[in-house]
């Protein structure tokens, strides 16, 4: 039985969020505009896959989530932690972001605490996978019926 | 032995009819009005409608899905909700410029095609865990048929990844005036058609695997079709595309009624 099979479906949830957010930390790094442009009229963010608002602080946040993803969905308990605090920390930030966008009238992108750049798109990502990763973490082990 | 969906799977096809239901019914009966209700402004009511299709077929095969309660039925169909996601998030990619960026319609628009591909993975494994693999019951498709559907399905795949990567040039042959964004949405529709035959490669062969598959093609065929017919904007038969669309959605729901008849009393 490969380790894949052997885990079970929170651990296999915690390590596809964790490889997706690896996967967009590093493409993030990239400099090249055909894959993240930059957008001098808002923040000056670039774009990673001309989607969501990134810089060098995203990128490495991007990759801190990957990283510690990827260890956590080697032990059940661990990815269940993982889950609820990565998931109420997606969330929040998905609040924080959307309530700055709405007292700053919805601009194209932003900058939150002065340093993070996000815009819509980024949001809605931290609310998808900051759901999933909650969802992750207060389920309860499945057993076959 | 039929395998019942789990609660969470059924929970995300209520989710997902919750959205293509307004999508469906905004798109293609009010295409006219998509400078106030859609994520971007489709020009051409035409177009709009061309992408409604697909939403409203799809209401058909989410609700069959529910009644029948069958992972057999429903286990194929989730490579292609993944597949129909990423077109549409690459193509969002490719045009975010063109999209208004807090629209309720983009927000929801964005959770759609990003959720999919989080969500479908992970259920699929819940799934199995909780119910098991679904079984290879019920009767066989014929080896024609399933050469029918293997080639129409490597032919739908090529054709989808030449229309995405040359959209801005296929546009000018289009029948009618369509942006390229319109135009990558809806190769959507075809990759899902072609999900739906390349799947007969698997070695599951019995007919409960492709029937949904192929009741969403036939269904946004008949709804292409229905479209093409009644649309306002001018369509230009004598371009070098004008013969083809109807061809295609032809084909789409030809396969989908010779199947049921087939298979509808084995």
């Amino acid at each position: 039985m490969t380790e894949m099979q052997k885990s079970n479906f929170v651990q296999y949830g915690v390590r596809l969020v964790g490889l997706v957010y690896l996967g967009l930390g590093v493409l993030g790094f990239l400099p090249f505009d055909f894959l993240n442009p930059h957008h001098p009229e808002g923040v000056g963010a670039r774009y990673l896959l001309n989607l969501v608002a990134v810089n060098a602080l995203h990128n490495a946040i991007h990759l801190a989530i990957g990283v510690s993803g990827l260890w956590a969905a080697q032990r059940p308990n661990r990815a269940r932690l993982w889950g609820r605090v990565t998931g109420i920390v997606l969330l929040l930030l998905f609040s924080a972001g959307l309530g700055q966008a709405a007292v700053e009238d919805f601009p194209k992108d932003q900058l939150l605490l002065r340093f993070l750049p996000l815009n819509s798109p980024g949001h809605i990502l931290h609310l998808i996978t900051g759901g999933l990763a909650l969802y992750l973490g207060l389920a309860s082990p499945s057993s076959r019926t | 032995m039929r395998r019942p969906l789990i609660l969470e799977f059924r929970l995300l096809f209520y989710a997902i009819l919750g959205v293509i239901v307004p999508f469906g019914v905004l798109l293609y009966f009010f295409p006219v009005g998509t400078d106030f209700y859609w994520a971007w402004s489709i020009p051409e009511p035409r177009s709009a409608m061309l992408i409604g299709a697909a939403y409203l077929g799809a209401i058909s095969y989410y609700l069959a899905a529910l009644i029948q309660d069958d992972w057999q039925q429903v286990d194929n169909g989730l490579g292609g909700l993944i597949l129909f996601s990423l077109v549409l998030l690459a193509a969002t990619m490719a045009h975010w410029d063109a999209f208004r960026p807090y629209h309720p319609i983009t927000l929801v628009w964005l959770a759609f095609y990003y959720g999919g591909p989080f969500l479908a993975p992970v259920l699929y494994r819940l799934q199995i865990e909780r119910i098991g693999p679904a079984t290879d019951e019920g009767i066989s498709l014929a080896p024609g048929v399933r050469a029918w559907l293997i080639g129409r399905g490597v032919f739908y795949a090529v054709l989808a990844l030449v229309g995405f990567s040359f959209a801005d040039s296929i546009a000018t042959e289009w029948p009618w005036a369509i942006q390229p964004l319109e135009l990558r949405v809806f190769i959507g529709q075809i990759a899902i058609v072609s999900w739906g035959g390349l799947i007969a490669i698997r070695s599951r062969r019995a007919w409960p695997w492709h029937r949904l598959g192929v009741l969403l093609g036939g269904a946004i065929g008949g709804f292409q079709l229905t479209g093409l017919l009644i649309s306002s904007t001018p369509y230009q038969g004598s371009s070098r595309l004008g013969a083809v669309l109807p061809l295609m959605f032809g084909e789409w729901l030809a396969v989908a009624i010779v199947l049921f008849v087939l298979y509808r009393r084995r």
